[in-house]
């Protein structure tokens, strides 16, 4: 890596690191395992970007994380029920449109419990309360477009970004309703780069794919899945090649369907994220290494 | 990372060796770019001894896809191993790169449609 220079020409102290974690659902607790292997290491990480599911450890990350193991025992706990109960209004709507006046604002799942979770997690906080800073990124639902949550209640941007369409509700946010981030900017190594990180840390998940499809849900879902699995790709191609910022992809390797309520399987996923981090953490020390000696 | 460079004609044969990433991509961008400059524009990258690669690595490798592409030319990859390849895959590399199993699969290529 060039040694950074500053504008008066002086070298400058370490590079700045990113933590990206993308969306995922319930894979994105493999990121526990990332931290815990990366707080043994003493990487350093100057701030955090997190999408949909990612929200929840970047959140935790971002405040200055700790004993993984134990946050993502508390996760494993806490998700029981999070995501389990049908809302027959909001399916009655999508299955029967007319009849049962369909409306984009409803899920196919209450999210009461999801709401409560997420309290629970980060009550009335805000981003100016973390240690480091920390990117949400959620999607408008009226435009499309991206939108970053950097300041404010960390429930909202945080109901925002995993408000899976169709699954849950929208989340309102100044008069917008807000979707998963998953649905423009499922690994938001696009941030990190704007926020000036020279070594960004991208987690990332692809969906893996149902066989065969019993409803118009499975199908839907079967298309989402395949459209950001290339979205996912896509954007790590660009913002990998396009920048200077030296991207290193952690990916576990996770040889299971995982659905939003197989909290059983957290611990499994927290080793997966463990063993993918440790594949890197090699060259992350070796990077941080040769740019300390630069800077001397 | 090392590199080993022999001719087997037509085609140049760059062997590298370790991991290819932004402590050593500048070594192979020079690399690429000697042979380009002294007229050897097919090119073979024999990845079977590449261990990792981030994303300067692939910089250097699309950088020098792109001049001998554009001398004529062209880099082909042969004998990557699983993880590099999923690198390579996940950056899609895969689909813009010919990548063979093996250094005579991929030498043999440039003798046919290159």
């Amino acid at each position: 890596m060039n040694a950074r220079l500053s504008a008066t020409g002086a070298p400058t102290e370490r590079p700045r690191v990113a933590l990206v974690i993308g969306s995922g659902g319930l894979k994105c607790i493999a990121a526990f395992g990332a931290m815990k292997v990366l707080q043994r290491e003493s990487i350093p990480i100057d701030m955090v970007v997190a999408c949909s599911g990612g929200a929840f450890c970047g959140t935790w990350a971002a405040d200055g994380g700790g004993d993984a193991d134990a946050a993502a025992s508390y996760f494993e706990k806490a998700s029981h029920g999070m995501f389990g109960r049908l809302s027959y209004r909001g399916l009655l709507g999508l299955l029967l449109p007319k009849l049962f006046r369909f409306d984009e604002l409803l899920g196919i799942l209450h999210d009461a419990a999801l709401n409560r979770g997420i309290r629970d997690f980060v009550g009335d906080r805000c981003f100016e309360d973390l240690k480091l800073p920390l990117h949400v990124v959620a999607t408008d639902f009226d435009t499309g477009e991206k939108q970053v949550f950097s300041s404010g209640r960390l429930f909202d941007a945080i109901r925002a970004t995993v408000a899976i369409p169709l699954v849950f509700p929208p989340w309102p946010i100044g008069g917008r309703q807000m979707v998963d981030g998953a649905a423009c900017d499922p690994l938001p190594i696009d941030i990190a780069v704007r926020e000036g990180a020279d070594i960004i840390i991208a987690m990332g998940f692809e969906e893996s794919l149902q066989s065969g499809s019993r409803s118009g849900m499975d199908l839907f879902l079967r298309l989402k899945t395949i459209v950001v699995n290339h979205l996912y790709r896509s954007q790590y191609a660009f913002y990998s090649l396009s920048h200077h910022a030296e991207v290193v992809p952690i990916i576990p390797e996770i040889p299971f369907p995982v659905g939003l309520g197989d909290a059983h399987l957290i611990p499994e996923l927290v080793d997966l994220g463990a063993q993918a981090t440790e594949r890197e953490i090699g060259y992350l020390r070796r990077l941080l290494a040769a740019d300390a000696k630069t800077a001397a | 990372m090392n590199i080993s460079i022999s001719q087997q004609d037509p085609v140049t044969l760059v062997a590298i060796s370790g991991s290819v990433d932004s402590l050593s991509a500048e070594k192979l961008t020079e690399a690429f770019t000697g042979e380009l400059n002294a007229g050897r524009v097919k090119l073979v990258a024999d990845f079977s001894a590449v261990s990792y690669t981030s994303s300067a690595g692939l910089r250097s490798l699309l950088g020098a896809v792109k001049d001998s592409r554009r001398l004529g030319g062209d880099l082909r990859i042969a004998a990557v191993q699983p993880d590099v390849l999923r690198v390579l895959s996940l950056s899609g590399f895969t689909s813009i790169i010919k990548i063979y199993d093996d250094v005579a699969a991929a030498a043999a290529s440039f003798g046919t449609a290159a």
